[in-house]
């Protein structure tokens, strides 16, 4: 309220000549560009500007006189509580948020940023309630929007962190694609997640990862068991291109090829949306991530762009996997090279050393005495040698061991120890052996051996059991002794073996645990999932 | 007369070894080295021996292919085939090539000089063990299962088949034998179908563990 100007004497102050108040007053609430109006105590409209009348989706005569319930009746609880509030305290109250709808908005649902102040009389009285009321319906979604965008860049930016850190941790390509699988279909809310791999020998095929994701196993067996089967050429349907192109594809219409009878499953399914992203590495495609909802969900650049992380980091994965497998072939071909020089060059200088040694036998004759005996002895010991080389020439070529052979290369595995003193050794195969090639077979078997020469060399064990079963879920390879195990601060002591342990395990998708057996000894515990 | 030995073998120790071996014989000599196909002929001719003893690994060339040129040059000569390949595998091979013997050098340095004596006197040498086993296949033929998968490879592609287990790429087998690499190629696609193998990669492995398994005499 102004104050009066002084040297007035005697006149009235501007704000309490009751002449100026209404003409004032109207042009305040006319120009006003909030709205404006007067309860009084019963909560009856005294006043009300245009403004406040167009909110409330009623012209201005039909407010006078009337309660907030007749006029807007969805804000009448919050506002009856405020009016009540302020005639009985006498304070006002300022910036809070009235939230409703009114007949202006039919239903939609608006915010208003208020104040309610105490109208007064002369004598001081509260006689009413003055209302001051802006719609920040739009700023208030402006904010909420922005807050959600943070919070999906945060979750997103969490995401990729996870998915970073796992591809620096895992062992294996399976590993690290049903983890980003996983994460990307429960961050963007798809139901189906799926991979797929080139294959080795030929790059232009596209085989099916044995990974997947599903929000609903059985909904979706049918068509996870189908897109297992599903070998695609590169260009061939969305997954083709994708590997073809390097481009992902998104798309809310079914796409008509998504391999043989993938569409039609995926339409009963009720699926719409499916989008499909490139792994890189480098600028090579090494591997298409697949996804499919069955909500419709847009295209989104965030997605896209975080897809494309994830993407770099499974590359990166994958890459370092097939640099691994080829170091690892590196030191077999090392070996074979070895293993065969052995063979062609020194067991060969060993044979004619030993027709040598059997001439100067002979040439000694029976009774040559001490000369003659030496010569035996030497011929003795270069058929020793002889064996020992080619014994050693076999161990170092990695022959491979076909999967039907893998059994019986465990049972000579378990003679081979049972034979050893103070040791014995059986092998348990249960299930129906299923092991997918020779490579999964080879490698388990070397496993199966690191594992049990270092029993023998280390744990004092009397009886070991070495386990190959196999159902649905897996095939698990176990080798246990009842020794004096392995102390879990030692465990890093092991050293070579073990990392050459997990590395194999890594190379056939499967996964190596060591732990001690509840009733002492060893438990090394290989597992390689799924149905082959 | 003592009798004439050529030795035809591609390792220089065994070709020393053997030697010390025949010349502390009375009744044999050697009157010359060979270490491939080419070098054993010209050898041959220069020195008329009375007995080659041949290994089927050559520095060039197959052994069984020399001693079917031997024999085709000169009739007269009779062939110990030495190898450290299984006898199950090559001895019948070798007498069909013409030769009068096979012997495995693991096991039988000892009876080397013996199974030269024999082949000298024009009479087979092969173990017992082995002789049981082609004699109870002259006979009861018709009835005996058939041969495991390697003995069902003709002799070239027995050649080829143990090249590639001994580590040659395709183009090293086509210079080796003299044949073109299209021959080679025709080669590995039968012994493929033979030993039904399904890839590149999978004849390398067979071969190259037959060859090393080879070691073992009998082949398992």
């Amino acid at each position: 309220m102004r104050e009066g100007s002084p040297g007035d004497g005697g006149r009235v102050a501007p704000e309490n000549d009751v002449r100026r108040r209404p003409a004032e007053i109207e042009a305040i609430y006319a120009a006003a560009p909030v709205g404006l109006c007067v309860f009084d105590e019963q909560g009856r409209y005294v006043r009300i500007n245009e403004r406040l009348a167009e909110i409330n989706g009623r012209p201005v005569s039909e407010h006078i006189g009337r309660t907030i319930r007749e006029v807007v009746p969805d804000l009448a609880d919050q506002a009856e509580a405020i009016l009540r509030r302020v005639l009985e305290t006498g304070e006002p109250v300022r910036d809070f948020e009235l939230s409703g709808t009114t007949l202006a908005w039919e239903g939609a649902r608006r915010t208003w940023l208020e104040h309610w102040l105490p109208l007064r009389d002369d004598a001081g009285q509260v006689i009413g309630v003055n209302v001051v009321a802006e719609d920040i319906t739009q700023r208030k979604q402006g904010m909420e929007a922005l807050e959600q965008e943070v919070r999906e860049r945060t979750s997103a930016l969490q995401m990729l962190r996870d998915v970073a850190a796992m591809a620096n941790r895992s062992t294996s390509v399976e590993e690290a694609l049903e983890y980003c699988l996983r994460r990307v279909a429960e961050h963007n809310g798809w139901s189906f997640g799926h991979a797929f791999l080139p294959s080795a020998e030929e790059p232009d095929l596209l085989l099916p990862a044995y990974v997947w994701y599903t929000t609903d196993s059985e909904q979706f067996a049918e068509f996870r068991d189908l897109t297992l089967r599903t070998v695609l050429r590169a260009g061939e349907c969305l997954p083709g291109r994708v590997y073809a192109s390097g481009e992902p594809q998104w798309t809310t219409d079914l796409p008509h090829e998504l391999g043989p009878r993938r569409v039609e499953l995926a339409a009963a399914l009720g699926i719409t949306t499916t989008a499909a992203f490139p792994v890189m590495a480098q600028h090579r495609v090494v591997g298409v991530l697949e996804f499919f909802s069955d909500k419709t969900i847009e295209p989104d650049q965030g997605v896209l762009e975080s897809m494309a992380s994830v993407g770099t980091q499974l590359g990166r994965v994958i890459e370092r996997k097939a640099f691994q497998d080829r170091l690892l072939t590196l030191s077999e071909d090392e070996h074979r090279r070895i293993g065969q020089e052995l063979h062609d060059d020194v067991g060969q200088e060993l044979t004619g050393l030993a027709l040598k040694t059997e001439t100067l036998a002979e040439l000694l004759g029976k009774d040559a005495g001490p000369a003659g005996e030496l010569a035996r002895v030497i011929i003795g010991a270069v058929d020793r040698i002889r064996g020992k080389v080619r014994a050693l020439s076999r161990g170092l070529v990695p022959t491979e061991i076909d999967a039907p052979a893998l059994e019986a290369a465990l049972e000579g595995l378990a003679l081979q120890v049972d034979e050893s003193d103070g040791m014995s050794c059986r092998l348990r195969c249960e299930g129906k052996r299923r092991v997918p090639d020779a490579r999964t077979a080879t490698q388990l078997y070397r496993i199966a051996q690191e594992a049990v020469g270092n029993l023998v060399r280390h744990s004092g064990a009397e009886h070991v059991e070495i386990a190959l079963t196999s159902d649905e879920a897996a095939t698990v390879l176990e080798i246990r002794d009842d020794g004096q195990g392995i102390p879990l601060e030692q465990k890093g002591k092991k050293g070579m073996g073990l990392q050459i342990m997990r590395y194999r395990a890594g190379l056939i998708g499967a996964t190596l645990t060591v732990e001690s057996s509840p009733d002492g000894g060893t438990r090394v515990t290989c597992r390689l999932p799924g149905r082959t | 007369m003592p009798t004439r030995v050529l030795i035809v073998d591609d390792h220089p120790a065994v070709r020393e070894g053997l030697a010390v071996r025949i010349g502390s014989q009375a009744d044999m000599e050697v009157c010359g080295e060979a270490a491939d196909v080419g070098e054993a002929l010209k050898v041959l001719a220069a020195t008329r021996p009375d007995v080659a003893v041949v290994d089927i690994k050559l520095k060039t060339g197959d052994g069984l292919d020399l001693v079917k040129r031997i024999k085709a040059r000169d009739e007269s000569v009779r062939i110990l085939v030495w190898s450290v390949y299984p006898d199950k595998l090559y001895a019948k091979r070798a007498l069909n090539a013409g030769a009068l013997g096979y012997i495995n050098k693991e096991h039988t340095t000892g009876r080397i000089v013996e199974a030269i004596r024999r082949v000298r006197d024009g009479k087979v040498y092969l173990t017992e063990e082995m002789a049981e086993d082609l004699l109870s296949r002259a006979v009861g033929g018709h009835r005996r299962l058939t041969d495991t998968p390697v003995e069902a490879l003709s002799d070239r592609e027995l050649q080829v088949y143990r090249l590639i287990g001994e580590g040659l790429s395709s183009r090293e087998l086509a210079k080796r034998l003299h044949i073109s690499p299209h021959t080679v190629d025709t080669h590995r696609q039968r012994i493929k179908e033979k030993l039904n193998l399904a890839s590149a990669a999978e004849l390398t492995q067979a071969a190259t563990r037959w060859v090393l398994e080879g070691e073992q005499g009998d082949s398992s």
